[in-house]
């Protein structure tokens, strides 16, 4: 039983493609381990920017023996009528290299067959190593490969060393123009030259001598603590940006985190967010916050290397943080110069999406679409006159110095130079919120105009998108439509804007100038989008595929609306009344469907009862359900809409009893066709009370 | 314990340069005589990463930004800066060692400081190239970009070449601990902003003032027209002074762009046409020197 060590050292890797390169790593050498018939104790990986390792405890020396059947000539040729064995039997088993005596025969594919038992015996592990590692390597994926050499491999950096080492001995082989041996490479600056393993065992204490910390939770655990000690010491607390502590974890071999300061004066001059986005995104480096919350002029680097000489590594980091707070101060000071008109004629010539015009445009037509928006919601005319100015200034910022330099700090840097040049503060705020959410379960706007903006901007976005033929296909979705459009959800239900989909979208598509045909398959397609990432929202909040089919089967696509009776219908689900109303209502359905008559809408379901005659009622039972759906029908009605789609649901419930007593008891398919029609109209009418929240056809199983 | 070391002035740096990489084989080089917005466009980096033949080289290139001219009031913008750029081909295995060694040759104790290759792919569009690499930092500067390219016109690569560029006012800055790119040594008693800064206040004035539109687009035009007839000459015997043209082009672009002269549609389609003479000079290159290997083999 020995320890194998295979590990690849490449230049540095894109740290973001580490972590899922060892586990591709860990489960394909599982895989290929119990392909080639070794046994392995136990796999585990391990690795940093510059090296993927996988180390196997407890090879077996030995692949394990193969036993295979071999099927020979048929019984009835194989031995002759003394039994004694034919020339077929004995070909047969000098070529399988068994005994004749050992040959059997078996029942196998619907013949007597001579059948031999064949032995392989098992290899070596390190030959059969040999051939498992070079594969192992190839099976590693990355989201972008590269070749350096004429080779042609592709990988994620260079390959620059490999180890292979099966207890003390190198198993043996080359790939993408290296050959694998015992030397590794220790740290960039604080190994020793010559890393050399005398055996796979001695991998962790061989790379801690040469200053490689191999553990990404021991990394993660260095750099936490030491930015939490040093801040403390200043009288704050580290920033923890969880990216950007992630990045260090997966860039640095050996992290050693020291706290430097810069000038308060800099700090007071700029906008914390600017100094945050300098710091965080382009210096690597944690913010720190003082007691109140407020920003210290002060910041945690981690370093990749050990304490030698920190003051002088404090010193470089201190300068470049002053050079680049002060080119920032720069940017501010330029954009001090200009102002929102000059931004706002700029974006004439800032490129929209390719066919789509400049910015510029698609700021007007934004404009547009959140007037429309807010006339159809019946917006006050406060938030409205807010909303219009916020729509024509939301872009004006990707033109500024700033902007330019940090493109995180779009809308950001809107809002501050908005309440800088006096704008109204609910403006300022909808400047900055239309961006959000950012991503999926980011922060959402909290004011109305910035709800409106938001979602007029995305509805332009992917109108405009799929109008110019940039439609999400598979995985591919260059420009961001599905994450526009879970935005668009997002924020309609978050702030119950109960518009339909539909009509946002044909306003948005209308705004394009394209002929009405175009547009109007524009819009279908971008509601469809919309609604696609409704679904699976609803879906991985817990609700059944059928819950959410039949209740978007039904209603205009006022994304709130279809969210709480999605609620509603998946709550009521859980109850036992639901099975029998179910049944009833599909039986209700079925019999009127082989009637030939439809089931009404929700709109309609008045009439259907007004065709139910009272002087045609006949049964008792009949009489019941008519009483029970008469009182029923306008409460649930109510119900509905109020959007009390639970109690709504309960009352429907409540017919469950009358329903079954009517079915037991009552023919429908009355010899009289007036009787007949009588009843069908009522089962009619009990079915299209259902239509206002959900089409139960479409629930399949009352689970 | 501070260790003290003589910071190199601005063209020591290109000197010890020069000697470091003229010492691993590489042709010093001098800068491309046309205006170009990066060292790649220098034909010894655009035009030799192509094809099989192996290639060294290093060279300061002045590259030109119209849209980052800042009229010389911006202690870290330039409309002109300096590259130094250093090119190997193939790639050799401990090309990172080599890089390393030459910021020592620079004055650099590595081991007072921290240097950190972080992932930045490199792409320029308008040459159809891109490749992969990072951006080098030094105690959080961002001093040289390091480049495998994979494309260049579009085209894969017969042998991969490293590209290493380094920024040298950024890294002068750091050396020397300016604030301002103007108070540089640039040699003993003379300082960037005594060589450079009327310059910059020139050009950028003209970029964003005084430029004449009509005349640039105008040049746009010719330039490309010509590059077009060159390269219809046969066996691609004009295809250098067609790539002349291309930088042209490019050139203009950028100062048309500077100049605000560039509506949407029209910058796609500027851009557009730069793409595809890069591209038509990058395959005339190959099939020139496809056919200069058939002649030597005809000699041989």
């Amino acid at each position: 039983m020995a320890r194998l060590l295979l590990e690849i050292v490449c230049e540095e890797l894109p740290p973001g493609a580490v972590a899922s390169a060892l586990e591709q790593l860990g489960s394909a050498a599982e895989a290929a381990f119990a392909e080639a018939r070794l046994g392995v104790k136990s796999v585990k990986t391990l690795g940093t920017v510059r090296r993927i390792a996988v180390l196997a405890e407890g090879v077996s020396p030995r692949q394990a023996d193969r036993v295979s059947t071999v099927r020979g000539p048929a019984a009835r040729v194989a031995y002759d009528a003394a039994g004694a064995p034919t020339q077929a039997a004995i070909g047969f088993a000098r070529a399988q290299g068994v005994s004749v005596d050992s040959l059997q025969i078996r029942e196998m594919d619907g013949g007597r067959y001579v059948a031999a038992e064949v032995r392989e015996q098992g290899r070596p592990a390190i030959r059969v190593l040999e051939g498992v590692l070079p594969a192992l390597i190839a099976s590693v994926s990355f989201p972008k490969t590269m070749r350096w050499e004429a080779h042609g491999v592709r990988f994620g950096r260079p390959i620059r060393r490999i180890v292979a080492l099966l207890g003390r001995r190198v198993v043996p082989f080359s790939y993408a123009g290296v050959r694998s041996g015992r030397r590794s490479a220790g740290h960039r600056f604080l190994g020793t030259g010559l890393a050399t393993l005398p055996d796979a065992d001695s991998y962790e204490a061989v790379m801690d001598q040469q200053g490689v910390v191999l553990d990404p939770a021991r990394r993660r655990g260095r750099i936490v603590e030491g930015a939490t000690s040093l801040a403390f010491g200043i009288g704050g607390s580290p920033i923890l940006d969880r990216a950007l502590l992630e990045e260090l974890v997966w860039s640095i071999e050996h992290p050693t985190p020291l706290a430097g300061s810069f000038d308060p004066a800099l700090a007071e001059a700029l906008p914390s967010e600017v100094v945050v986005v300098t710091l965080q995104h382009h210096q690597k480096y944690f913010a720190v916050a003082g007691g109140s919350g407020a920003l210290l002029p002060a910041f945690v680097a981690v370093r990749d290397g050990g304490v030698e000489h920190l003051d002088s590594v404090r010193t470089g980091h201190e300068w470049v943080v002053r050079a680049r707070l002060a080119d920032a101060q720069f940017f501010l000071d330029e954009d001090r110069r200009g102002g929102f008109d000059a931004w706002c004629e700029d974006l004439g010539r800032v490129a929209q999406i390719s066919g789509l015009g400049s910015v510029s445009d698609h700021v007007l037509r934004v404009v547009g679409c959140a007037g429309w928006l807010a006339a159809a919601l019946g917006v006050g005319a406060a938030e409205r006159n807010d909303l219009a100015r916020a729509a024509r200034l939301c872009k004006a910022d990707l033109v500024t110095a700033m902007v330019r330099e940090f493109p995180e700090l779009q809308g950001t840097m809107g809002r501050i130079y908005a309440l800088d040049r006096g704008e109204r503060p609910a403006v300022a705020a909808a400047i900055e919120e239309h961006y959000w959410p950012k991503g999926s379960g980011g922060r959402l706007p909290a004011t109305l105009p910035g709800a409106l903006l938001a979602v007029a901007d995305r509805a332009v976005l992917i109108a405009g998108s799929i109008l110019a033929g940039l439609e999400p296909s598979g995985s591919q979705d260059p420009y961001g439509l599905r994450r526009a459009a879970a935005g668009v959800v997002s924020v309609l239900e978050e702030h119950n804007l109960g518009v339909s989909v539909d009509a946002l979208f044909s306003r948005a598509a209308s705004e394009f100038g394209v002929p009405e045909s175009r547009a109007a398959e524009a819009a279908r397609r971008a509601a469809e989008l919309v609604r696609q990432r409704l679904r699976a929202i609803l879906i991985d909040r817990g609700y059944a595929y059928d819950t959410v089919a039949a209740v978007m089967a039904v209603g205009s696509g006022d994304v709130p609306d279809i969210v709480r009776r999605a609620r509603a219908l998946h709550d009521f689900r859980s109850r036992p009344e639901m099975a029998r109303l179910m049944t009833a209502y599909q039986r209700a359905v079925r019999i009127v469907a082989q009637s030939g008559a439809v089931v009404p809408a929700a709109e309609e379901s008045l009439d259907a009862g007004a065709a139910v005659r009272e002087d045609l009622i006949a049964e008792p039972a009949e009489q019941a359900l008519y009483d029970a759906w008469r009182s029923a029908d306008s409460v649930v009605r109510g119900a509905v809409a109020r959007r009390d789609y639970a109690a709504a649901l309960s009352l429907l419930a409540g017919l469950d009893a009358p329903v079954a007593a009517f079915f037991d008891t009552v023919l429908v398919m009355a010899p009289d066709p007036l009787v007949r029609q009588n009843r069908l109209a009522l089962l009619r009418s009990f079915a299209g009370s259902f239509g206002g929240i959900a089409d139960f056809g479409v629930v399949t199983s009352p689970s | 314990m501070l260790r003290t070391r003589r910071a190199a002035n601005f063209q020591e740096m290109f000197l010890a340069l020069h000697r470091f990489w003229a010492g691993l084989g590489c042709v010093i080089e001098a800068p491309y005589d046309v205006e170009v917005g990066a060292g790649t466009l220098h034909p010894a980096t655009f035009l030799k990463a192509l094809g099989p033949k192996p290639w060294r080289v290093g060279y300061v290139q002045p590259s030109r930004r119209p849209v980052d001219g800042r009229y010389g009031e911006n202690p870290n913008r330039l409309y002109k800066h300096y590259q130094y750029q250093v090119i190997l081909k193939p790639a050799p295995a401990d090309v990172q060692d080599l890089y390393l060694r030459s910021l020592e040759n620079l004055g650099l104790d590595l081991v007072c400081h921290d240097i950190r290759f972080l992932e930045d792919d490199w792409e320029a569009p308008t040459l159809g190239a891109w490749g992969v690499g990072w951006q080098v930092f030094l105690d959080g500067q961002e001093i040289t970009q390091f480049t495998y390219f994979q494309q260049m016109g579009g085209l894969d690569l017969d042998l991969i070449s490293v590209e290493l560029t380094y920024g040298l006012e950024r890294l002068g800055m750091f050396l020397q601990r300016k604030a301002s790119v103007f108070d540089l040594e640039w040699a003993p008693g003379v300082t960037y902003g005594e060589v450079r800064h009327e310059e910059e206040r020139q050009h950028s004035a003209y970029g964003f003032e005084h430029s004449d539109p009509g005349t640039l687009r105008g040049l746009f035009d010719a330039y490309e027209a010509d590059a077009r007839r060159l390269l219809e000459i046969s066996d691609a015997s004009q295809v250098l002074p067609a790539y002349d043209c291309v930088l042209k082009c490019s050139h203009l672009f950028n100062l048309l762009d500077a100049r605000g002269a560039v509506g949407v549609a029209q910058r796609v389609e500027l851009m557009g046409r730069t793409r595809a003479l890069a591209k038509a000079c990058a395959v005339a290159y190959l099939e020139r020197l496809a056919g200069d290997d058939a002649e030597d083999e005809a000699r041989g």
